[in-house]
């Protein structure tokens, strides 16, 4: 067992709207506060919330839902569980070791990313950092680096339209708006981080075994095959990352195939331990 | 004296702990009996050895030569962090859970909450203890304060080096001592001390457990 740090850099494929709140109808993209020499200025970053999220727990638990065979086969509490974390509800806590242990052996995944079962809290490993951005502002974490825009350049807008249905001359708009109602269509808008932008992120996995690190090398590889997307309006093609993991002292293919070999021969024990935690 | 100094590769939510409950934290892991210390479980008797001097002020023995954390903050914000029930992932609920799920309140809420966040580039405390096994320990540590897992907290390095003067407990002013980390109250605290407030806590490690908890001096 050893800690594994394992450092990326990620360029915006489309724009990035990692969202920290609305002004009227505009999205807000999150901003950190950075010390410069002409005093603070407000970047862009990525929440290690939302990375941890989209980029680990996430592709890497539906990944085994589907190899375990359970889709369609699960409660609610399990798929809180798996998918975000579960929630701590009952009154009398208590800490059940052989259940965090088994829990370690058949979820190497879950021993990263943590989670909560109805009566007991179970510790992850993995600390995911936020994600900053590669600009003037944020000079400091990038010493070797001669020239770098400053955040503004990085930073643009989008404007959607969400269309009036009655045009489309489908609906009976007698019975819905009237023919003198108000028309339906609504702008929104939003700040971005523009194509292009690189942000330098990372991940400790501390005192994980090489099925661990597969685990999360894994993930991220499924993250970027589904699109690894973070933030919001994926749907209408914002988000795309595109992830690339600085050199490690690590075998990334043997660490994925030795952690994916694992997990399939975990299958039963690991389905087995979900249905005890909530019998 | 030892001064220690974390300097920080990301914002610092929470409090920074005591370089003493860091450090007994890292050694009770080592020593296989962190599992062992519960709220609800009296203390052992013998308290963890760490590389740092311990002394008795008043009745409380065992008080670690070590001040608070010394923040260097440039600026305060606030941030959230937000959790959803994934809905879009009903399909691979079972048949029968397919329900109608209450997200406003109960188990499934879904929550945006706040959460203060500092720029805080160097953190340091004042100890008399042994440079290299402090150094040993705090390796392991990679982030320090809340939300660590999201990347809060994170430190770039840690050094240690050594200077003059006795600064752990209290620091010369004019106006007399400064109190510099949290200590018993007791008629043994100097006359003219300054910088405090009375309250109730730990002023030793483990600071989250009861045992702990008694009539204390913090400094403000």
């Amino acid at each position: 067992m050893k800690t594994y740090r394992i450092e990326c850099v990620s360029t915006a494929e489309s724009p990035i709207t990692h969202m920290s709140g609305t002004a009227g109808n505009e999205a807000i993209v999150a901003r950190e506060p950075v010390q410069t020499p002409r005093g603070v200025a407000w970047v862009p970053f990525l929440s290690g919330n939302a990375l941890r999220h989209r980029a680990v727990r996430e592709p890497g638990v539906l990944w085994l839902i589907e190899q375990y065979g359970l889709r369609g086969k699960l409660s609610l509490a399990q798929l809180n569980f798996l998918l975000h974390g579960g929630n701590l509800t009952e009154s009398t806590a208590h800490e059940n070791t052989r259940r965090i242990a088994e829990m370690h052996r058949l979820w190497p995944l879950l021993r990263l990313c943590g989670g909560t079962l109805p009566n007991q809290i179970l510790a992850g490993s993995l600390d995911v950092w936020r994600g900053i951005l590669v600009c003037e502002e944020n000079r400091q974490h990038f010493p070797g680096c001669d020239s770098l825009l400053p955040a503004a350049e990085w930073l643009s807008g989008y404007q959607y339209t969400r269309g009036d249905g009655r045009k489309l001359g489908i609906a009976e708009t007698s019975k819905v708006f009237g023919d003198d109602g108000p028309s339906n269509l609504m702008i929104f808008s939003g700040q971005s981080v523009i194509r292009g932008a690189r942000f330098y992120h990372g991940f400790l996995a501390k005192h994980a075994t090489e099925i661990e690190l597969g685990a999360l090398l894994w993930s991220l590889q499924l993250w970027q095959h589904a699109g690894g997307t973070i933030g919001g309006q994926a749907a209408r093609g914002h988000g795309r990352l595109r992830c690339e993991l600085l050199a490690g002292d690590w075998d990334q293919a043997a660490c994925v195939e030795a952690y994916r070999d694992y997990a399939l021969a975990q299958r039963d024990e690991a389905v087995a331990w979900l249905r005890d935690c909530w019998k | 004296m030892l001064v220690v100094t974390a300097y920080l590769a990301s914002p610092l939510a929470g409090d920074a702990p005591y370089l003493d409950a860091l450090l007994e934290f890292e050694m009770a892991q080592r020593l296989g009996v962190a599992s062992r210390l519960r709220r609800d479980r009296p203390l052992p008797t013998e308290s963890i050895h760490i590389p740092i001097l311990r002394r008795a002020m008043g009745s409380v023995r065992h008080i670690p030569c070590c001040s608070a954390p010394i923040c260097e903050q440039r600026s305060e914000w606030r941030e959230n962090f937000a959790k959803r029930l994934g809905v879009e992932h009903a399909g691979l609920l079972s048949d029968k859970q397919r329900l109608v799920v209450a997200t406003g309140n109960a188990t499934y809420k879904s929550y945006r909450l706040p959460l203060v966040v500092r720029d805080v580039p160097r953190i340091r405390w004042f100890c008399e203890g042994h440079r290299r096994p402090v150094l040993q320990l705090l390796r392991s540590v990679h982030s320090i304060g809340h939300k660590r897992s999201q990347g809060y907290g994170r430190v770039a390095r840690w050094e240690a080096e050594m200077a003059d003067g006795d600064y752990w407990w209290f620091a010369p002013s004019e106006a007399g001592p400064v109190l510099m980390r949290a200590l018993p109250w007791c008629d043994n605290l100097p006359s003219r001390l300054q910088g405090y407030r009375r309250s109730f806590g730990a002023c030793i490690a483990p600071m989250w457990h009861p045992e702990r908890y008694m009539e204390i001096v913090v400094p403000c």
